[in-house]
């Protein structure tokens, strides 16, 4: 299966407008002190315009990690949590961020040279948590309150899990109905308490502006997707959607993010009519089942590529970050909000997301499944073995797993990894030429 | 019947862990319902006329539960789902999971797809302790009582829930009673007899075990100290679902060291706090208020409250019994413990009291090389309180 000359991804070249928007936010949000904004720290959903709207600065946690991740600077803040007991078992998006919390309360070590990002995050001013289908999440967040020595005020809204009791499925049911009216509620509590942290009355109006935004970013970002995946061989892969979920998600309503999508949507429509596609040779189509691997992204890319395999989709891509744009609606925004933040791909209850694994299965034309299983994110692979069977009994659909893990690089054994995409694929050469 | 005896037997039942369920379900004809775990409103169940009863992490090694669960869970969620894989819990009518933990969460989702003719039933119990979250807890309870009505097709009466509380507090009472008699006597009964106690509370009829322990304390008061057992003394503490391993804790024994507190789930964890109702208190809303008092006298890593502090909790404990040193239970993979352990190793050293963190496997790797670790901590601490004691005296 190996070629002499390895093929590579031909990636998407508006992933570059992302980079442009990360850079601008972390540098605002390095410099926000000095500007006078309060800093928000905040873990899980995408809940940005809720300080913006009040001109807060916000910092979130998984986006921290993958941020410093991807510039390659998570090894000493690792290091220096695991100093302190975190266990590397924890979560590694809270272990690296905790890590640069602690550079930021306790100084930082001269034996770990700390990167410019892990080590310039201003201290919180307060903690937002926001999650959903994890109990980990307010638990780092308790961890953070913790170490700043409990001065920091903190709210917890709780997402509760979309179990799908008694009937109820995905945007439906009475149990569907109660959690939206519940995460509404806390909102409305959210945004008192931040009229209170900031001294002034919440700016509606430009809270309302920023969610319009975000419908659009959102409505954009589906109908790309949407568009590539349903194209056979496909524009673009689960890798170039996972670049741009940083403006669904920390950067939601960023100013710069419409243009970005925008201009996503555009390259995929010219890349079908010129016939372009993300793989050279697209013969497998596969779908992520799990988080993204961040210190991975191009090697994963290119290797799929050189198996001439195309991953069109995948659970963390396509199934949350404002999956939902249609219910948001900008004049009353909230109920949009928690739909989309209740729905999202880890808070639904495993018959939910398999029936909506399912769909996209059908939908995208997969012929085999990755199930990633991220070593530390035990939220992601807590129902890989129960999709694998139900995929393959139900669909015909086989799949692989390997370990990994989001940021934390230690968790791969490459040559394992190879094997076991090489076996999937063989499976899948098999039942094609056996068609 | 002796206290031996009682002890006996209850051990016996400890080690068949749904044998008494079984026994019940075939004498009353009822229903039976598995709790995955910690945090479950047991009384609320026996309300409604099932038996409900916690799952125990077994001894078992997981084999066929593989095919359902990563192997980097803890050891409590995949060894339900092996039993389950394997018919171990084919007894139950239903089983009930909740979201105070993700991989919980996963073994009732697990669970359902394993246990197919068992009703499928979830606690959804809110984090945190902010003004509302009481109320929020009661529309959890509420919305288990709608499951729990429609699992057994009748109403869950008021009364029926003030009834079974008076029933489960008084068990919560006399396990209490025996704690209290153990703290000033503690060699009366062993570490490992106190574990098996609490754990056989989990597993059988209430009622039947309120009754074995007014027995077991006729005597328990008249139990003599052994004189020559003055050790090393010990708090044990953990956030494990299952019991604890009892040949660490008889280990600990042997060494000299006496054990005399804890705060784990099978143990004082379980049993701190009643539900305090009248004749005509709203039930649920007791339960909701219980679980908060619970916590802020026993804190737990899954209830992200704030207003609690764990680290704390162990230094007062462990002067209130007059405990030496710490013992800490943490189950690998346990993410509410593990982003705990920090703080509390952080305080524990300020407050200079020595802690022996063991991190527990469901298979057990070697017990012997624990003892070699137990034994070294349990020589150190005493030599350093010898040493401290010399100069206090010499000052």
């Amino acid at each position: 299966m190996s070629t002499a000359e390895p093929k590579k991804a031909n990636r998407v070249k508006s992933g570059k407008l992302v980079n442009k928007l990360v850079n601008e936010y972390w540098e605002d949000l390095i410099h926000a002190k000095e500007a006078g904004k309060l800093v928000v720290y905040t873990t899980g959903l995408p809940i940005g315009p809720f300080m913006a709207a009040q001109d807060m600065a916000w910092i979130h946690g998984e986006g921290y990690g993958a941020r410093v991740a991807a510039r390659h600077e998570e090894k000493e803040p690792q290091i220096y949590a695991e100093r302190r007991g975190y266990n590397r078992e924890i979560c590694s998006y809270a272990r690296t961020q905790l890590g640069c919390v602690m550079f930021a309360e306790r100084g930082i070590p001269e034996d770990l040279p700390a990167g410019p990002i892990a080590a310039q995050i201003p201290p919180p001013d307060a903690i937002v948590t926001c999650y959903p289908g994890c109990s980990s999440g307010p638990q780092w967040d308790w961890s953070i309150e913790r170490l700043w020595g409990k001065k920091i005020p903190w709210f917890n809204v709780v997402i509760p899990y979309h179990m799908g009791r008694n009937g109820s499925g995905y945007m439906s049911g009475q149990e569907f109905q109660d959690e939206v009216a519940y995460i509404v509620r806390q909102f409305k509590d959210l945004i008192r308490w931040l009229e209170e942290l900031s001294g002034r009355p919440y700016n509606w109006d430009k809270f309302c502006e920023l969610m319009a935004v975000t419908k659009k970013v959102g409505k954009l970002r589906m109908e790309a997707m949407e568009l590539a995946g349903k194209t056979v061989p496909s524009p673009a892969s689960f890798f170039d959607w996972s670049q741009f979920i940083a403006p669904v998600n920390y950067l939601t309503a960023w100013p710069g993010t419409i243009e970005c999508m925008q201009a996503v949507k555009e390259e995929v429509q010219e890349r079908i009519a010129n016939g372009v596609t993300a793989v050279p040779n697209e013969k497998y189509r596969l779908f992520w089942e799990g988080i993204m691997n961040w210190n991975k992204l191009g090697w994963m890319a290119n290797k799929f590529a050189n198996y001439d395999a195309c991953v069109v989709a995948g659970r963390y891509t396509h199934m949350a970050f404002w999956q939902e744009p249609d219910v948001i609606d900008p004049e009353d925004p909230l109920e949009g909000i928690a739909i989309n933040h209740l729905e999202c791909q880890l808070n639904l209850g495993y018959p939910i997301t398999i029936e909506r694994m399912k769909k996209l299965c059908r939908e995208y034309a997969i012929d085999g499944v990755i199930l990633h299983g991220a070593r530390t994110c035990r939220s992601f692979a807590r129902s890989h073995y129960l999709m694998a069977e139900e995929l393959m009994r139900t669909m015909g659909i086989p799949s692989t797993m390997f370990e990994g893990d989001m940021v934390d690089e230690s968790f791969y054994i490459d040559e394992l990894v190879n094997t076991r995409i090489e076996a999937l694929l063989e499976t899948l050469e098999a039942k094609k030429s056996r068609n | 019947m002796s206290f031996s005896e009682i002890l006996s037997n209850l051990s016996k039942i400890a080690e068949q862990a749904y044998e008494k369920a079984k026994q019940w379900k075939a004498e009353h004809g009822g229903k039976v319902v598995g709790l995955c775990g910690m945090h479950y409103p047991e009384e609320l169940v026996h309300a409604s006329g099932a038996l409900p009863i916690i799952l125990q992490e077994i001894d078992e090694p997981v084999t066929t539960g593989h095919a359902y669960y990563y192997p980097f869970f803890c050891g409590f969620s995949r060894s339900i789902i092996d039993q389950a894989a394997k018919g171990y819990l084919d007894f139950l009518d239903g089983f009930i999971s909740g979201d105070y933990c993700i991989q919980v969460v996963g073994a009732g989702e697990a669970l359902g797809v394993v246990l197919r003719k068992a009703s499928n039933m979830f606690f959804r119990f809110p984090v945190g302790n902010q003004p509302w979250t009481q109320a929020d807890i009661k529309e959890g309870l509420q919305e288990l009582k709608r499951d729990l009505e429609k699992f057994v097709g009748h109403e869950i009466t008021d009364e029926s829930i003030r009834e079974s509380i008076r029933v489960y507090n008084r068990n919560r009472s006399l396990m209490r009673e025996i704690y209290r008699i153990r703290a000033s006597n503690p060699e009366a009964l062993s570490a490992k007899d106190l574990v098996t106690i609490v754990k056989t509370s989990m597993i059988m009829p209430k009622e039947e075990h309120n009754a074995i322990l007014q027995e077991l304390l006729k005597d328990l008061p008249s139990r003599e100290t052994r004189a020559d057992q003055e050790g090393l003394r010990v708090f044990v503490s953990g956030s494990l679902c299952g019991a604890p391993k009892v040949d660490i804790l008889t280990m600990l024994e042997q060494t000299g060291a006496v054990v005399v507190d804890d705060d784990l789930f099978h143990g004082y964890r379980y049993i701190n706090t009643d539900i305090d109702i009248d004749g005509n208190t709203d039930p649920l809303k007791a339960i909701a208020s219980f679980y908060i008092a619970k916590n802020a006298k026993v804190p737990c890593p899954t209830r992200v409250d704030p207003t609690t502090s764990w680290q704390q909790y162990l230094v007062n404990a462990a002067k209130e019994h007059g405990a030496g040193a710490i013992i800490i239970l943490m189950a690998k993979y346990c993410e509410p413990h593990m982003f705990f352990y920090p703080d509390i190793k952080e305080t524990l050293e300020e407050a200079g009291i020595p802690h022996l963190l063991i991190e527990v496997e469901h298979e057990v790797v070697s017990l012997e090389s624990l003892r070699t670790r137990i034994e070294a901590f349990v020589e150190i601490v005493e030599i350093e309180a010898l040493k401290k004691g010399k100069a206090e005296a010499s000052r």
